[in-house]
């Protein structure tokens, strides 16, 4: 049998007996040609060829579907987690040892951030890889809420942490955060003489001291959408432009935030409390303040990881084991003393010293809602203000400015003379005789 | 060529290669995001910050240095005898085997802010290095601004083999009686440029060519040294944006290296002459200058970033009570993402291999045109793929593959073939593509590709790698004799027999090339590996390009001397066991 009639008997087998079975199970036995090709082209039920419409090879429900495990297969979670590999690690390990469940983690890129993964999440929607998903921070898990892609689960573990870290509906809870502060190398600047407010951070005479992230992902982003619910768009935009001008270097992330200013390259900087921790155990002479804390200062934001079950996952209970295990007062207590030094939100959990303590500082009471809704109105705006920042600077060159038309028709016009040569070396030709 | 071979080609290039990033493409101009305001906001800022215009700058100074570090050590590699010429010749494939992020990651630490040369400079002569920052101010200048030496250096590094290994090669195919005459008549210069120059040309068009489309297409170091160019946007634009406006910000970068790709398909053609066997010319005695310039070329492009990783590295402490060192730290909390990149790897290098030998044999012959499609899968970059596989396979498992995709992309694969060679030959083409779409989505095959395991980032190398293996068979099969195999045949031997005596052992050199190639591309691959990973499953680059952001540089230095060690090995192994008998054409 020739390879070609081989193909086609296994299309004709693909594309008509599973379907067709479809249809003689709906028909009671009954298989008709105009049937099989409804099914073909618009699912089960379908009555027709209509090319314009998906061929959905299998049957589609508006809803995701909840697809349990069957009971034999061992236990397990797959989860999406934003914190960084090296802090989250730790936990799942010990949630997999103390309950036998293996986890299936995916962990964010330095490059995607949060944003990344929940734009995968949202990718995924109709049939997603996870069933929880592990958040650093809370600004974007409210868009996964407004879009219908969470469950409800609102875990036993949950009654000791304060409201304002959880959602009123149960969507998702808010565990152990972390503080935005702002780092400093005292190497280059001694405490008296740092910036007390965000908005100093602006002020000419700290210029070209600072660094910070670029506010597009993570926990700056959700810091930036903050401060439009706490401030109002034209003082954000005027504070973020001020940083611009006073030539604050924009980094991709708060690591890297943490690092410059460790190795002395910024005097200070504004990234969050378990970067500044890592830097230390790093045998790095840094230290950090927190701004805002005057009678009548905003306070420091303090950005709680999120956790929360996916729509549609395909392991229910033990998504819910696992969220128990993540918001308990056991996870709180080994965060805050592991390397991300993460602040306990319940009271009395146990914390080194080094950890920020909520009791004690001023805090921003932000309205995690009102923030998410603030990023998706100013994110555009965001990213043309910063996407485009020239690299580790902080100066104005690459704030929207452009080189000019003239710039791509010389890159043209470079490429076109460099082709132009290729063409003259493939041209065939003779060697020619040496005299 | 035989019905049957129509049908492969059709599945194999038509569905599993090109179908995903056909789908993708089609996906965003028929989805929301070709009239959203994502792709208008996306698209606005291309044309505001001239990214295009920095991509061809950046590809074409990359070219530029390649061609002055490849080149030269081409030339003085084959056309002089110096001391040490055999052991370099071995170690010019090393900056192939060191990752253009790892690159990235060395030269940081050489030239970035505090690097040693940066800090060197500084004090000595007042001058401030900067890897990041482009010549002059994007702001101003309407070249200079748009010109990124560091990075183009960084990727010439990590590219230039490209351009030494096709130029050696046509250098050891040149007619050495020919240019022995020459080289007794002529003087001076004359016969280098009228004889050696015009012949090599063509290669090294190839090779110029084939670094330019991956320095337009690499994302890694443009990502770890920012450069605003446009590949960054595209990731950024897929991970944080818009899927369809990432895939349309995707397309000029796509026809440029198209076009390119184009180019080197033509370029290629010569090259795929076979060289084993032929008597390469005579080297002239090239004394003590030949070799420091080897050497120094080698020095520059690999023992620079080598030697800076190694430093950062510190000593590995086997023995001893001391504290534990870099190496066993950082490799402790690695090893199972080396494990699960060395499976991947395996997999995906027996896959390339199952499927580049028949396409090798059938493409011997006939079936240029399929074999240039394949090609231009070379002007995909990597991430680009890497989201085709994820979207492609994703809407398949739900179901949302439309008819008129399936409709559309197997006509387009059948009528040229219907066309060019009948009906008949239509119909295999059509068939082999169908049978694909069809298994993806009716048979349900895209389930578990996208929802578990590896296939998908295998997938991705596979697509990325299969042009390349499948040329140096086909090269390969080509330089066969006919009359051997004709022989078998009328003796009697089947097909697989035919294969296993008379082929196999004659393509020895080259299916170890070919894998070592894949090998090497495979365990390196980062930006498709960003897209494709699945739940539970990790992948030491992808790793290193996370740690590099947060771990202690001397931990990750550690694990980039790690796995350029683990890169090495194969070609080490296959290099003395094989000797000359394997190369890349």
């Amino acid at each position: 049998m020739r390879p070609v009639t081989i193909i086609g008997i296994l299309g004709l087998v693909l594309t008509g007996l599973l379907p067709a079975q479809r249809g003689l199970d709906r028909e009671s036995g009954t298989l008709r040609s105009r049937e099989v090709l409804g099914t073909l082209t618009n699912g089960p039920g379908g009555s027709g060829p209509d090319v314009l419409r998906p061929v959905a090879f299998r049957e589609r429900s508006p809803e995701p579907p909840s697809r349990p495990r069957s009971g034999a297969e061992p236990p397990e979670v797959a989860v999406y987690v934003s914190l960084d590999e090296e802090h989250a690690t730790a936990v799942l390990k010990s949630f997999e040892d103390e309950t036998g469940i293996k986890v299936r983690a995916n962990y964010d890129t330095e490059d995607n951030k949060t944003v990344g993964l929940v734009n995968k999440i949202i990718a995924e929607s109709g049939r997603p890889l996870a069933d929880v998903y592990w958040n650093n921070e809370c600004g974007q898990t409210e868009r996964l809420r407004k879009k219908g892609l969470l469950d409800v689960y609102v875990s036993p573990a949950a009654a000791e942490i304060p409201e304002k870290f959880k959602d009123p509906e149960g969507y998702w809870t808010g565990f152990a955060a972390r503080a935005r502060v702002l780092i400093y190398n005292p190497k280059l600047v001694k405490p008296e003489d740092l910036p007390r407010k965000l908005e100093d951070l602006a002020d000419p005479k700290f210029a070209p001291k600072c660094a910070m992230a670029k506010p597009l992902t993570g926990t700056t982003l959700t810091h930036a959408g903050a401060l439009h619910a706490a401030w109002g768009k034209e003082r954000t935009e005027a504070w973020l432009e001020g940083l611009r001008k006073n030539g604050v270097r924009f980094e991709r992330g708060n690591a890297q935030v943490a690092r410059i200013v460790a190795e002395g390259e910024r005097a200070f900087g504004m990234t969050d409390t378990d970067d500044v921790h890592v830097q230390r155990l790093d045998g790095r002479a840094v230290d950090q303040v927190l701004l805002d804390q005057g009678p009548d200062g905003l306070g420091a934001l303090l950005i709680p990881n999120s956790v929360m079950i996916l729509k549609g996952a395909r392991n229910p209970e033990t998504a819910r084991k696992l969220v128990d295990w993540l918001i308990s007062a056991k996870t709180e207590s080994t965060l805050a003393a592991g390397r991300s030094a993460q602040v306990p939100l319940r009271p009395g959990v146990s914390a080194p010293a080094h950890v920020v303590d909520p009791a004690k500082v001023r805090i921003h009471q932000a309205d995690w809602r009102e923030v998410a809704s603030m990023i998706e109105t100013h994110q555009v705006a965001l990213e043309r203000r910063f996407l485009d920042a020239a690299p580790g600077a902080g100066s104005d060159s690459g704030s929207g400015e452009k080189g000019g038309v003239a710039s791509i028709w010389f890159a043209l016009a470079a490429l076109l003379l460099a082709l132009g040569f290729v063409f003259l070396a493939l041209r065939p030709r003779k060697a020619e005789p040496v005299r | 060529m035989s019905s049957g071979a129509r049908a492969f080609l059709g599945f194999v290039y038509g569905g599993v290669v090109l179908a995903p990033a056909a789908w993708m493409f089609a996906r965003a101009f028929d989805g929301e995001g070709a009239g959203g305001t994502a792709l208008q906001e996306a698209l606005s800022r291309v044309a505001d910050q001239d990214l295009l215009a920095n991509s061809i700058w950046l590809a074409l100074l990359t070219t530029l240095f390649a061609l002055l570090l490849g080149a030269p050590l081409a030339f003085l590699l084959n056309l002089r005898s110096f001391p040490g010429r055999a052991l370099l010749g071995r170690l010019h494939w090393l900056p192939l085997l060191i990752p253009p992020h790892i690159h990235a990651i060395a030269w940081a630490r050489v030239t970035g802010d505090r690097g040693w040369l940066t800090t060197w400079l500084r004090d000595v002569f007042g001058v401030t290095l900067n890897i990041r920052a482009p010549i002059g101010d994007p702001a101003s200048d309407a070249i200079l601004g748009h010109l990124y030496p560091g990075p183009a250096w960084v990727m010439a590094c990590a590219f230039f083999p490209l351009v030494t290994l096709p130029v050696s090669s046509g250098l050891r195919a040149l007619d050495a009686e020919g240019l022995e005459a020459a080289r007794l008549l002529g003087r001076g210069t004359a016969a280098f440029r009228r004889i050696i120059l015009p012949q090599v040309a063509p290669r090294l068009a190839a090779g110029a060519l084939f670094v330019f489309v991956l320095a337009l297409t690499t994302y890694p170091v443009v990502s770890l040294l920012d450069t605003p160019t446009l590949i960054q946007r595209v990731f950024f634009t897929f991970a944080q944006v818009d899927q369809g406006a990432g895939a349309l910000l995707a397309l000029p970068l796509v026809a440029v290296a198209l076009v390119s790709a184009a180019l080197l398909a033509v370029a290629a053609r010569p090259a795929e002459v076979r060289t084993a066997g032929v008597r390469a010319p005579a080297a002239r005695p090239g004394g003590l200058l030949a070799t420091l310039g080897a050497v120094a070329l080698l020095v520059l492009a690999a023992g620079v970033p080598l030697g800076s990783l190694l430093h950062e590295a510190g000593p590995l402490r086997l023995f001893g009570d001391g504290p534990v060192d870099n190496y066993q730290s950082v490799f402790g909390r690695v090893g199972e993402a080396f494990g699960h990149s060395l499976l991947v790897t395996v997999v995906a290098v027996a896959a390339v291999l199952v499927v580049a030998g028949p396409l090798g044999r059938i493409l011997a012959r006939r079936g240029g045109a399929v074999e240039a499609a394949g090609l231009a899968l070379l002007a995909i970059p990597p991430v680009v793929v890497g989201v085709a596989l994820v979207l492609f396979y994703g809407d398949a498992a739900r179901g949302e593959l439309p008819a008129w995709f399936v409709a559309a992309w197997t006509l387009l694969w059948a009528v040229p073939s219907a066309v060019r060679s009948g009906l008949r030959a239509g119909a295999a083409a059509g068939a082999g593509v169908l049978a694909f779409l069809l298994l993806a989505g009716a048979a349900g095959l895209a389930v578990p590709v996208y929802e578990r395991g590896i296939a998908l980032v295998v997938l991705a190398q596979v697509a990325l790698v299969l042009p390349l293996a499948v040329r140096m068979l086909r090269a390969a099969f080509r330089a066969l004799d006919p009359a051997e195999e004709e022989a078998a045949r009328i003796c009697g031997h089947g097909v697989f027999s035919r294969a296993l005596r008379i082929e196999a052992p004659r393509l020895g050199g080259a299916i170890a090339g070919a894998a070592v190639l894949a090998y090497v591309l495979c365990f390196t691959e980062l930006a498709a590996s960003l897209m494709t990973l699945r739940p539970g499953w990790q992948s030491v680059q992808v790793r290193i390009f996370n740690m590099v952001h947060y771990q202690s540089i001397g931990e990750v230095s550690a694990l980039c001397v790690l796995v350029i060690a683990l890169a090495a090995l194969p070609v080490a192994v296959v290099g003395l066991c094989l000797g000359r008998r394997w190369e890349v054409v």
